[in-house]
């Protein structure tokens, strides 16, 4: 059994740069003075390997993916970046495949998956949504009948909603639903199909999942922090469908993309994609196992209007998710034809600084609700 | 790229291993049937949920049964790809009769795939 490691010592570094660890150093003491000199000169915080990327395009849709598992681990660790194509957001496709597939014979894990304890809330909650339809389809009928008086329809319910609390209570208590449920002819096919494509002839585990970076995620971990073995520039131009001798709209949306978001990391957020809350980023504290987002993030053009009701669904949406709305206006301050120059000679940090970012906060209003 | 590698990396494919390796769908096709439409070719997917989904129908015996998906990738979904127009004619040309809904299969630049339910006409919300 692997040892549970805490979440605070897992992720230490905030992003994949370390600083060196030395020992104390003690000012009376020669040898001290000598080991600190040794421990300087020998320790090194760089990678030893730039980390590989495949980066693959078909029908101008553009594939960053790093495959190495220990890769993997180490920019999901350093920073949150990429996302598990089969998975929630961390990789865990392979280890969970696994547990599913080879450790049958230990029987019961005690390493419950996220997704595990996912699955068995919301069979929970099928059950219990089960329970209460039954409830209202009960009081329905009576009082179809017509012969209930009003208060013994409020004791009818009384009695309903104490008997749908004592099921939700004993649900949570025992884990009622935790069985393994017998396995029908249907999902044995299904298995069957599963594994024939996830093993090889020597049935050893293909490892099917790989990180996908998001094209601004690439671009920061190669320029702002390079450690992908790829040029940034290089990169830029493969991701635009034309060359960067044109200021393409595709170029101008990445470039104020990754403007906004080199702004949040360098604030040391850590930026994710917004896609599940119909925004580009989110942003969290620390990370996804630490908290919720807080912020949904909308990167617009500095002079871009849009009609109110773009802004208000938005609005509604994040608020709904408990999050804040930031409208993240991205201003260009030099002209295209300069940008264009000092991205063909590679000058990034020059095209990237004529970017200013300004943010406003959008957040609906109600008079009776927010006089505090 | 030969014709396998472009395979495995089209919207398609992306969809497919999702549904078959994250999501635990049963008898996952890429359908044969396809339609241009504004210089594309649209291709659906088949599958069957491991449990029904909302407001999905399910066979005499309580199990889930056939969905199609209609896979976009978020850059073509921003452009006014899906139209009333396109879908009519997903419904008509590539799904069976009867055909109540599609599951619009959002495939993102960071490898999420996000679902929605496209509903034929009005249909009643979910409880």
């Amino acid at each position: 059994m692997s040892k549970r490691v805490s979440n605070t010592v897992r992720y230490k570094y905030p992003l994949p740069i370390h600083p060196l660890d030395l020992p104390q150093l003690f000012v009376h003491n020669p040898i001290s003075w000598a080991y600190w000199l040794y421990s300087y000169i020998t320790s090194y915080n760089a990678l030893s390997n730039k980390i590989h990327v495949d980066i693959t395009k078909h029908n101008n849709f553009i594939h960053i993916e790093v495959r190495d598992l220990a890769d993997m681990k180490y920019l999901w660790d350093r920073g949150f970046f990429g996302t598990g194509q089969l998975s929630r957001s961390e990789p865990t496709w392979y280890e969970q495949t696994r547990k599913k597939f080879q450790s049958s014979s230990d029987g019961k894990s005690n390493g419950m998956s996220l997704e595990r304890v996912t699955k068995l809330r919301r069979k929970q909650r099928v059950e219990f949504k089960k329970q209460r339809e039954i409830v209202e389809e009960k009081l329905l009928q009576l009082r179809r009948e017509g012969n209930l008086t009003p208060e013994q329809e409020v004791e009818i319910l009384e009695q309903e909603r104490d008997k749908l609390r004592k099921f939700k209570d004993d649900q949570a208590s025992l884990h009622i639903m935790d069985q393994d449920e017998d396995i029908t002819e249907q999902e044995n096919k299904r298995l069957l199909l599963q594994r024939s494509e996830i093993l090889d002839e020597n049935d050893n585990l293909l490892n099917l999942e790989s990180l996908q970076l998001m094209p601004v995620e690439t671009i920061f971990l190669s320029f702002a922090l390079p450690i992908l073995d790829i040029s940034p520039v290089d990169f830029i131009s493969k991701c635009c469908l034309t060359d960067i001798s044109r200021y393409s709209e595709d170029l101008h949306t990445l470039l104020i993309q990754y403007a906004a978001y080199h702004h949040y990391r360098s604030h040391g957020w850590c930026v994710r994609s917004g896609i599940k809350f119909g925004s580009d980023y989110i942003l969290y504290k620390r990370g996804p196992p630490f908290q919720h987002a807080d912020f949904c993030i909308m990167v617009l053009d500095s002079n871009c209007s849009k009609p109110y009701t773009w802004y208000s669904t938005i609005a509604r949406v994040c608020g709904t998710a408990n999050k804040t709305l930031v409208l993240c206006y991205v201003e260009r301050l030099e002209t295209e034809e300069q940008i264009l120059e000092w991205l063909q000679r590679g000058q990034l940090t020059k095209v990237f600084n004529s970017f200013k970012v300004g943010e406003v906060i959008y957040r609906r209003w109600v008079a009776g609700r927010n006089r505090d | 790229m030969s014709t396998r590698d472009n395979e495995e990396k089209s919207i398609e494919y992306a969809v497919r291993t999702n549904l078959v390796h994250f999501q635990n769908w049963s008898d996952v096709r890429i359908c044969d049937d396809q339609l241009q439409w504004r210089e594309r070719t649209i291709k659906l997917l088949s599958g069957v949920p491991q449990t029904p989904l909302a407001n999905g129908n399910t066979d005499p015996d309580g199990n889930p049964v056939k969905e199609y998906l209609l896979p976009v990738n978020l850059a073509q979904y921003k452009s006014d790809f899906i139209s009333i127009e396109c879908l009519d004619l997903i419904f008509d040309k590539l799904c069976e009769p009867d055909t109540k809904r599609i599951i619009l299969s959002i495939v993102n630049d960071d490898g999420t795939i996000v679902f929605y339910f496209v509903y034929k006409g009005v249909h009643k919300p979910k409880k």
